[in-house]
C-alpha cells in the first residue's frame, strides 16, 4: 500500500486528433504541496480537471487514497469531490449569488449545513482571506479582481477539503497581491492540512508555494524535484523557463502574417 | 469536395447531435424527476418565466384577438355570411386551440429562450459549471431540473391568461368597433368554447415550455469559447425552441383533433 494522497500513472488526454497529455505519471503524498510548471497551453489544467474528474482521461489511472476514480459512477463522484476544494484561475465566483454565499455555497448545498451556521464559517473564511465581514453581502462584480481571488480561495478552503487545486493562482494580479495571494495560499494549506497540487508560470509562486516542483512540456513531465533543485536541475528546459529565456530547447511558434 | 463525402459528413454531424440532445433530454428529465428538488430555485423561475413575461404575453395576445375579430370581419362581409356570431366564434377557437399557446410560447421563446441559453453559457465560459460540480453540486439538478419544471407550470398558466385576454381583445373590437351586441358576442363565444379547445392549448402550452428551456439549458451547456460562444448559444437557443414548437403545435394538433 502506497502512502500517496494522489497517484497519476500513464495519463492521457486528446481531444479529437490533438495529444494534450501523453502518458503521465505523478505522485504527491500527503500534506505535500507540488507546483506544476509549463507555458501556456501545455495541458497543465487539463491535468488537474482529469484527476479532479471534470473531464475524462483517454486512458490511465488516477488513485485517491488508493482507489481508482477514473470510471466512477455519478453518486461515487460526488462523495469523492468532497474531499476537493479548487481555486479556478478566473476565480468561477456564481455571480448570481453574493460573496458569502459563495462562500458558504459547499457547506450549504454539498454539507447540508443550515444557513445560519454556514453563513458564520463563510464569514470567518473571509476574515481569514483579509477580507471584511460587511464584503460578505455584496455581489462578486462589486469587488476588485484581487478580492475575488481571494473569496475564491476563501471559497475553495470552506469546507476543509483534504485535497486542494490552485489553478493559476496569481495570473493578472499585481507582483504585491499576487504576494498576498501565495501567503493566503500557503497559510490556509497549513490550517486546514491539505495536500496541494498548484499550476502556475510564476515563478515567485513557485519559490513561496512548493515543496515539490514538476515541469510539464508537450505533454509529458521532463523535470521533477524539489524545490531548492530547481535552480540547478541540469535541465535545459528548466533552465530556459525559470529565467524566461526567448531562446532556449522550447520553441514559441510564430505565425507568419 | 465530392458530393457524397458531403454529404455523408452531413449525416453523420446531424446524428451526432441528435443523439448528444437526446443524452441531455434523458438525463436533465431524469434529474427533473429524481428527488432532491431545488424549490427556492423552482419558484424563482416561477416568477421569471410566468410573472415577468406578463406584459409581453398579454400585449400579444390583445393585439391578436383585435386584429382576428377585424380580418374575420372582412372576410364575412365580402362572402355575405352573418358576422356577429361566427366572428366570435373564429376569436375564440382561433385563439385558444392554435393563436394563444403558439404566440404566447413564441414571446417566451424569445425572452427565456435566449436568457436560459446566455446565463448559462456564460456560467459554462467563466467556469462556474465546473465550480458547481467540485463543489459536489450536479448542475444538471440545480440548473436544469429547476427551468424545465417551472416552464412545464407555468406556460400552461400564461397561456391560460393569454387566452382571456386574446378573447378580450377581439370582444373589444367586435363590441366598440364593428357594433355587435355585448351580449350576443359572450352567448356566441361561449356556445362555440368547448373543454377540449382550451385542454389542447394548455397541453401545447407544457410542451413548448419543455422544449424552450431544454433548448436554452443544451445550447448555454455547450457553449464554447467567449462572448461570441455564448451569443452562437443565444441564437441556437430561439431558433430551435421556436422550430420545434411550430412542429410540435401540427403534431399534438393532430394527436387531438384527428381521429
Amino acid at each position: 500500500m502506497t502512502d500517496a494522497k494522489i497517484k497519476v500513472s500513464n495519463l492521457h488526454k486528446s481531444f479529437g486528433s490533438k495529444k494534450v497529455l501523453k502518458g503521465l505519471d505523478l505522485e504527491v503524498k500527503k500534506g505535500d504541496s507540488l507546483v506544476v510548471i509549463g507555458g501556456s497551453g501545455c495541458g497543465k489544467s487539463v491535468l488537474l480537471k482529469n484527476i479532479i474528474g471534470l473531464i475524462s482521461p483517454t486512458k490511465g489511472s488516477v488513485l485517491i487514497d488508493g482507489q481508482e476514480t477514473v470510471k466512477l459512477n455519478e453518486n461515487e463522484r460526488n462523495q469523492l469531490m468532497h474531499k476537493f476544494g479548487y481555486l479556478f484561475q478566473g476565480g468561477a465566483l456564481f455571480d448570481s449569488l453574493t460573496i458569502w454565499e459563495n462562500i458558504a455555497f459547499g457547506l450549504i448545498q454539498a454539507e447540508r449545513m443550515d444557513k445560519k451556521q454556514a453563513k458564520e464559517i463563510a464569514i470567518n473564511k473571509l476574515n481569514s482571506v483579509g477580507l471584511g465581514s460587511d464584503v460578505g453581502e455584496l455581489f462578486p462584480d462589486e469587488i476588485s479582481g484581487g478580492m475575488q481571488k481571494r473569496v475564491s480561495l476563501a471559497r475553495s478552503i470552506a469546507t476543509e477539503p483534504e485535497i486542494i487545486f490552485f489553478d493559476e493562482p496569481t495570473t493578472g494580479l499585481d507582483p504585491i497581491m499576487a504576494d498576498v495571494i501565495n501567503d493566503l495560499i500557503v497559510k490556509c494549506s497549513e490550517e486546514v492540512g491539505a495536500t496541494t497540487i498548484t499550476i502556475t508560470h510564476d515563478m515567485s509562486s513557485v519559490r513561496k508555494i512548493a515543496d515539490d516542483v514538476a515541469m510539464l512540456y508537450e505533454g509529458r513531465f521532463i523535470w521533477q524535484g524539489k524545490k531548492a533543485d530547481i535552480d540547478h536541475s541540469g535541465s535545459p528546459y528548466v533552465e530556459q523557463f525559470i529565467h524566461g529565456r526567448a531562446e532556449g530547447p522550447i520553441e514559441i511558434k510564430l505565425q507568419d502574417h | 469536395m465530392n458530393f457524397f463525402a458531403l454529404l455523408g459528413r452531413f449525416v453523420l454531424n446531424f446524428l451526432e447531435v441528435l443523439g448528444r440532445v437526446t443524452l441531455f433530454t434523458l438525463y436533465a428529465v431524469k434529474s427533473a424527476v429524481k428527488p432532491p428538488y431545488y424549490k427556492s430555485a423552482v419558484m424563482k423561475q416561477i416568477m421569471e418565466i410566468g410573472y415577468y413575461s406578463l406584459p409581453v404575453v398579454g400585449l400579444t395576445a390583445i393585439f391578436t384577438g383585435m386584429v382576428l375579430s377585424l380580418q374575420s370581419y372582412t372576410g364575412f362581409s365580402r362572402s355575405g355570411f352573418g358576422a356577429e356570431g361566427s366572428i366570435a366564434s373564429i376569436v375564440v377557437i382561433s385563439i385558444t386551440r392554435e393563436l394563444g399557446p403558439v404566440l404566447a410560447a413564441l414571446m417566451v421563446a424569445g425572452r427565456i429562450g435566449a436568457s436560459t441559453a446566455a446565463e448559462i453559457g456564460t456560467m459554462r465560459v467563466t467556469e462556474q459549471i465546473d465550480a458547481l460540480v467540485t463543489l459536489s453540486t450536479n448542475p444538471f439538478k440545480y440548473l436544469i431540473a429547476p427551468r424545465l419544471i417551472a416552464a412545464i407550470i407555468t406556460l400552461p398558466l400564461l397561456v391560460l391568461v393569454s387566452d382571456i385576454i386574446g378573447v378580450y381583445g377581439g370582444y373589444l373590437v367586435g363590441i366598440h368597433k364593428l357594433g355587435f351586441s355585448p351580449n350576443g358576442y359572450l352567448r356566441a363565444t361561449l356556445e362555440s368554447l368547448e373543454f377540449m379547445d382550451v385542454m389542447s392549448g394548455l397541453t401545447k402550452a407544457a410542451v413548448f415550455g419543455f422544449l424552450i428551456t431544454l433548448m436554452g439549458c443544451y445550447h448555454g451547456f455547450h457553449s464554447k469559447g467567449g462572448a461570441q460562444g455564448v451569443g452562437i448559444a443565444t441564437i441556437n437557443a430561439v431558433v430551435s425552441s421556436s422550430i420545434l414548437i411550430l412542429c410540435s403545435n401540427y403534431i399534438i394538433t393532430q394527436l387531438f383533433f384527428t381521429h
